[in-house]
């Protein structure tokens, strides 16, 4: 439930708070290794702990609103320590939580149950309540184009999803798609529900709109924290990690006015983050090599941070006011009173370049990333067949069968729009289409092959 | 007093007189949005057995309309409404208000694949997403909105120190701000 929480809290998506992970990593790892007699061993574990530790402590840098209904926390409540651990399973208490209303003087006070709290003691209308409207609101975001619409929508998904736990992201997503790549050879139950997978792809690689853009980063989080061996690979299928990459690479554009004024500091911030991320590439290779590391990354935290509520507060001047009256009739979107003290006010495409990049660092940078796709690494193969000059007959015919099953759908794996791009599919097909060294009579029982293949499979 | 009233009211509401029944939604929506911020009173007058007439009530579209904003408002007052309405089946309602088809029994029914784009809640019905579009096309957008705003209400609470994403749009150029909202 730690790990949840920190998905919804802007702060610890920051350049700090990047600087601040990596820099944990490095030091988790230099410390396994001094613990351990083996250098090379395990090393990962405790630094996913410090990592997860670390997510503990951005969370709980965050100082809690209370939702309607909901308890009233109390700052500096021991489940949100640093260095805690984290129990997914246990929803976090606090002390004052939930809200205590005396009745009288002297009376017993009660303890008035959380809306959180009231909701999970109905799991039967509740669960149901969510089963049928998921699905409802990810067809409502498909069918509309008003993005007040579309926010809303995603909004709820991202309500459901949080709340779940356990199986029951899966009762409610129903995550279908090739299951030959989940879980390993286990095939589950063929069901099609909620593509969630394409939902977020989708969103991910329209970039309309910012707000929406970071909704579906947050989905995502969601899902690699809640049932990962599920939806990694379908995320990885349909092409959303990928997006992710290409997010999380993009240079920052934020030129606030105090990083303009202190843009030399600001500079020297970014090449300390570069150079912090270069010394954790390096420490992760000399470990494999089993070199000791000895030098510590140097990340300026003496500079006194950027901050821009109070900065852009004394700042103001009668133009900032008439524009921010400007503002708020131009407003557009989802009702917020913001209070003025809180703000910061961020470029909107670097904080999803900041939210990617961090996602990338939590859950992408492990070595299973190298794992590969089975399908699109068929799809690869059959492909190769058919570029091969010195290919057979038969060994054409089988690749151009494979082809024609895969596109044939059924209880057999099927190919994602992702991996039809990213293999090089179309032109490949379109090579060898054109191939002159290919007898016609050949090529047009290799088209009926393929034809035929596909045919039969549609009706079985 | 108001209290002694409701049930009269509740039992208007299953009138088959139309403009006694719009009077009655309209006096028990004025009801709701006048309490809104006195969650135990308005606890004391709306129960599942009034919610299940209401919304069942036969109302112009935008008496309906209204409903749903007071509905939104008393949820948003109070967690023991959202489990009233929970236990209303106001789901249902919802669920036939966005996609124009009634619900299946079972949420846990699986889902029907079959040709074209069908996805989410379109196989329980066997609609395809298109039919859930033209039924959102057919119905007025303010509707529309109000549904998505209790749908939104009803659903569980995100977790404590979530900050919203605030978006202005000025001449063109988008800024984030990020401001502290409860949801």
């Amino acid at each position: 439930m730690g790990l949840v929480d920190g998905v919804f809290d802007h702060r610890a998506y920051s350049e700090k708070a990047l600087a601040r992970l990596v820099r944990a990593k490095i030091k988790a790892i230099k410390h396994a290794r001094t613990r351990s007699p083996n250098p090379s061993a395990g090393p990962s574990t405790s630094a996913d702990a410090m990592v997860v530790d670390i997510n503990v402590e951005d969370a709980g840098t965050a100082t809690p609103i209370a939702a309607p209904g909901s308890a009233t926390p109390r700052p500096g409540s021991p489940a949100l320590r640093p260095m805690s651990p984290v129990h997914p399973g246990t929803p976090p208490i606090l002390p004052g939580s939930p809200s205590i209303r005396p009745t009288s003087p002297g009376a017993p006070v009660v303890p008035v149950p959380s809306r959180t709290e009231l909701l999970r003691a109905k799991p039967e209308f509740v669960g149901r309540y969510i089963r049928l409207m998921v699905p409802v609101l990810v067809d409502v975001y498909a069918a509309s184009v008003a993005t007040q619409t579309r926010s809303k929508s995603l909004t709820g998904i991202l309500k459901a999803v949080s709340f779940a736990e356990g199986e029951e992201v899966n009762a409610i997503l129903k995550v279908s798609l090739s299951h030959e790549c989940f879980v390993g050879s286990e095939i589950k139950d063929i069901v099609q529900g909620v593509p969630v997978a394409t939902f977020v792809g989708s969103i991910l690689s329209s970039r309309e709109y910012p707000t929406l853009t970071i909704c579906a980063l947050q989905l995502v989080e969601l899902l690699l924290i809640k049932a990962p061996t599920v939806y990694k690979p379908a995320l990885r299928r349909e092409g959303v990690l990928h997006e992710i990459e290409v997010l999380a690479d993009r240079p920052l554009t934020t030129k606030t006015k105090e990083a303009k004024t202190e843009e030399g500091s600001s500079r020297g911030k970014a090449e300390d983050l570069a150079l912090a991320r270069a010394k954790l590439e390096e420490v992760r290779v000399k470990q494999e090599e089993g070199v000791q590391v000895h030098a510590e990354p140097k990340i300026s935290t003496s500079s006194p941070s950027p901050a821009p509520e109070p900065s852009s507060e004394r700042d103001e001047s009668p133009n900032a006011d008439r524009e921010r009256e400007e503002r708020e009739k131009e407003r557009h979107v989802i009702p917020i009173p913001v209070k003025r003290s809180s703000n910061t006010v961020l470029d909107p495409q670097d904080a999803i370049t900041l939210r990617a990049k961090i996602v990338r660092f939590k859950y992408m940078s492990g070595g299973e990333e190298s794992t590969s796709d089975p399908v699109f690494e068929r799809l690869r193969g059959l492909l190769a067949t058919l570029r091969d000059p010195g290919a057979g007959e038969m060994e054409l015919r089988n690749s151009v069968k494979g082809i024609a099953a895969l596109f044939a759908g059924g209880a057999g794996a099927s190919v994602s729009s992702y991996e039809l791009l990213k293999s090089g599919l179309v032109e490949g097909l379109l090579h060898f289409t054109t191939d002159t060294s290919l007898s016609r009579e050949f090529f047009f029982s290799l088209v009926l092959v393929m034809l035929t293949g596909m045919e039969c499979m549609k009706w079985t | 007093m108001i209290k002694d009233v409701f049930p009269i009211i509740r039992t208007v509401l299953g009138y088959a007189d139309p403009r006694l029944v719009e009077h009655a939604s309209l006096c028990v929506i004025r009801t709701i949005e006048s309490f809104r911020s006195h969650p135990e009173l308005l606890e004391g007058l709306v129960d599942t057995v009034l919610l299940r007439a209401l919304m069942a009530a036969a109302v112009s579209p935008g008496t309906f309309t209204l409903v749903l904003r007071a509905l939104s408002s008393a949820t948003k007052s109070s967690p023991k409404i959202t489990l009233a309405l929970l236990e209303a089946d106001v789901a249902g309602t919802l669920y036939q208000l966005l996609t124009g088809v009634v619900p299946p029994a079972d949420g846990l029914d699986v889902f029907i694949v079959g040709e074209g784009a069908i996805s989410g809640a379109a196989g329980a019905g066997g609609l395809t997403d298109m039919a859930v579009m033209q039924n959102l096309a057919h119905r007025p957008k303010d509707q529309v909105e109000e549904a998505l705003s209790l749908v939104s209400e009803l659903m569980p609470p995100l977790p404590r120190g979530t900050c919203l994403m605030v978006v202005y749009v000025k001449l063109g150029l988008s800024w984030v701000g990020f401001g502290r909202r409860r949801i």
